[in-house]
């Protein structure tokens, strides 16, 4: 599998290349580059929760300067509550260099200059599961006799109740269908049909281009989900396999 | 009158109007091409496509949108003042388009070279906030004139930052003249000494065309769309061409002041009918309107508390201080102009 | 992405909109030829597959049911390799036939079953 061992390679090769930081260190920025207007909501969202009969007065307050503890060393000294943070010049260098919004400027300016993410539709298609529902069909058993032995279970569960089935005895004395319509405009794909139904004639497949110009063709009969069925086999029968460890 | 004299008159006449036009469908479809540039630059951003369907790579789009918003339904809300509300879009539009006849687009070619034409260009600008603040109120909408009183709040504030940065220029330069300012600059491109200022001047210019990070009079989360909710079909594109026009408009002022305009080494000057220096021109211009639609990719929106904020807390004594410190180093090596 | 040649670069520019070269994969019954490119450098993952349809007036569905899987990234293996899918063909595998709304072929939804009620056929006995 040539391919696979060239993807892997390009993989790697990104992944080197990923952490390419183009900027000065990032948390020496303590303070908002326009903003300095305190959001005191997001700070004591459990004060609130405490008292709630604090007025905001209070709380500004107490945000404004005696937030922290004071703090003393061994001899007693009192110790700088900022000793640890950023340096007012380098607050003051951030905020006056507009580091913040050139770092931000410049990732927008590097990905002006990649190809762009968009799958291009009919040409390219984005992926789809192998559970995905889409458009209904009515299968067959190998043998190309229908699988459907007209029970209504789906009939039943549809929430939408969007089915309908009507049955007779054949000659040969097996139960069949006369009658099973969808109506896919009443349809939410949900795909309990396929859940309750006990000899997987009625499934979903993966077809999801069966958009119509008119609403009188959506109202799918048993001929039409036959058809789907015989059309489309191969693939349904492929994905129910790949499913089948699950199930 | 005699008949050769009323000729005459005709005949320039004709003249006149044919220079304004020569000017005016340029910029419009410039103006046009500049929605699409927007929309493929904002889609290069984001690492979209954007617009690839009418023409190719999608070039025909400003065309299509222009023909579909003419095309669409006129409605004035029934309670509007409707003089008004029809007044405002046309105002905005051909405020934003007056300020053309003092661009100069090369050696000679302007339409009007006014003396005082940097202050025809500030007051034209502020002039086209009226378009907005009747919009709002004639709408008779709460959108709309919430709209139009933010556009209003916030062009007190950065107003005074433009016109600084104006001022800082204009002490530079002894001149209110745009021509001046041009040939001036051929020495060295004012944005080599003046970078600081120029940082301030496009953060004020970004406010005075509305745009991204400073549009809150058309804030879609809060506001619908700001000052023309009620505003549609030709109103409308009356509004919008009259936004991007001032876009255009003052992207080619800030490659004037700050860029030297047409100004291009004397080695490329040459003497055919291919005029270069109105390509310059362009050129400049383009990288300018590449900055706005970079800084609407990158920033968000500001608070109208923050626009206000910002510019009288944070630019204001910054651009004072450049004032006070441009002219002193003039005066202190005897450089000044006047 | 000159490696596709200039001539099939400007139609690759006229229909997928994008120059793209890869391997070739397969083709289908209708002429829709498939082509894959895994290099992750050349190709955006998730664009990695992709048809060349045969005909002008293209639809999405004239991908036929197994290409589709192939296509949408369901199965791993195109349907020429995918043994899977092979096996699991019917022999009574009706042909394919893309979605045909708006044309003359679309489909009419009619009754299967008899319907439940007749109307009445008035029945005389001729005068003699």
């Amino acid at each position: 599998m040539f391919p696979r061992a060239r993807l892997a390679v390009g993989l790697q090769r990104r992944i080197v290349l990923a952490p390419r930081h183009n900027s000065v260190q990032a948390p020496l920025v303590a303070r908002r580059l326009i903003s300095n207007s305190s959001c005191t909501n997001a700070q004591h969202s459990h004060r609130h929760q405490l008292d709630e009969l604090s007025s905001a007065i209070d709380e500004r307050k107490s945000h404004a300067a005696h937030l922290r503890p004071r703090e003393f060393d061994e001899k007693g000294n009192e110790l700088n509550p900022y000793r640890n943070g950023p340096s007012a010049l380098d607050k003051a260098v951030h905020l006056f260099f507009f580091t913040e919004i050139i770092r931000g400027m410049w990732i927008v300016l590097e990905q002006f200059f990649r190809p762009p993410y968009t799958i291009m539709y009919p040409f390219e298609k984005g992926p789809l599961s192998p559970r995905f529902r889409g458009e209904h069909a009515l299968r067959r058993y190998p043998s190309g006799e229908e699988r459907c032995i007209a029970c209504k279970l789906c009939e039943a569960i549809c929430p939408a109740q969007a089915i309908t089935i009507e049955s007779e005895a054949r000659l040969d004395g097996s139960r069949k269908t006369t009658k099973y319509d969808i109506d896919m405009t009443k349809c939410i794909y949900c795909g309990f049909c396929q859940e309750a139904c006990p000899v997987d004639a009625i499934v979903e497949t993966q077809n999801q281009e069966f958009s119509t110009e008119t609403r009188e063709e959506l109202l799918y009969n048993k001929e039409k989900l036959l058809a789907n069925g015989d059309r489309a086999e191969a693939e349904i029968a492929a994905n129910l396999h790949s499913d089948h460890v699950y199930r | 009158m005699n008949i050769s004299n009323l000729l005459t008159n005709l005949n320039s006449l004709l003249f006149n109007i044919l220079d304004v036009l020569s000017i005016l469908l340029p910029v419009l479809l410039s103006v046009a091409f500049m929605t699409i540039i927007e929309r493929k630059q904002l889609a290069a951003h984001q690492r979209r496509i954007g617009p690839n369907t009418v023409g190719y790579y999608g070039v025909l789009q400003p065309f299509a949108d222009a023909l579909k918003l003419i095309l669409k339904e006129t409605i004035i809300p029934s309670q509007s003042n409707k003089i008004i509300f029809y007044l405002a879009p046309v105002s905005t539009l051909v405020f934003s388009l007056l300020g053309w006849a003092v661009i100069p687009f090369g050696q000679g070619i302007v339409i009007s070279d006014l003396t005082l034409g940097v202050l025809y260009t500030l007051a034209l600008s502020s002039l086209g906030v009226y378009g907005i603040l009747l919009a709002g109120w004639s709408a008779n909408s709460k959108y709309a004139f919430l709209g139009s009183l933010r556009s209003t709040a916030a062009m007190i504030s950065y107003e005074l930052i433009l016109s600084s940065a104006i001022l800082i220029i204009i002490l530079l330069t002894g001149s209110l003249n745009y021509i001046t300012i041009i040939e001036i600059q051929q020495a060295i491109w004012f944005i080599v000494p003046l970078l600081p200022v120029f940082i301030f001047y496009f953060i004020a210019v970004l406010a005075e065309t509305s745009r991204t990070p400073f549009d809150l009079q058309e804030a879609e989360s809060e506001l619908v769309a700001g000052f023309f909710t009620e505003h549609s079909s030709v109103p409308f594109v009356f509004f919008f061409l009259g936004e991007y026009s001032s876009i255009v408009l003052f992207s080619c002022i800030t490659a004037i002041f700050f860029l030297g305009g047409y100004n291009i080494p004397e080695i490329f000057i040459n003497e055919t009918i291919i005029n270069v220096q109105a390509i310059v021109l362009g050129f400049k211009t383009c990288i300018f309107t590449f900055f706005f639609v970079w800084f609407r990719a990158t920033l968000p929106r500001l608070r109208y508390d923050q626009l206000i904020e910002l510019c009288w807390l944070n630019l204001l004594p910054v651009a004072v201080a450049f004032i006070i410190l441009i002219p002193s180093i003039l005066i202190t090596f005897e450089i000044s102009p006047y | 992405m000159r490696r596709v040649g200039l001539r099939e670069w400007w139609r690759q520019l006229q229909y997928i909109g994008d120059a793209k070269s890869g391997t070739y994969v397969g083709t289908d019954q209708f002429g829709n030829r498939y082509y894959e490119n895994r290099n992750a450098e050349e190709e955006i993952p998730g664009r990695h597959r992709w048809v060349d349809l045969a005909q002008h007036e293209y639809n999405a569905t004239q991908v036929p049911p197994e290409w589709h899987s192939w296509i949408s990234h369901i199965r791993k293996d195109p349907p020429t390799q995918d043994t899977v899918m092979q096996n699991l063909t019917p022999p009574w595998k009706a042909p394919y036939y893309e979605n045909l709304t708006g044309t003359r072929g679309a489909y009419k939804p009619y009754n299967t079953a008899v319907p439940k009620i007749s109307a009445w056929e008035p029945k005389t006995k001729a005068r003699s």
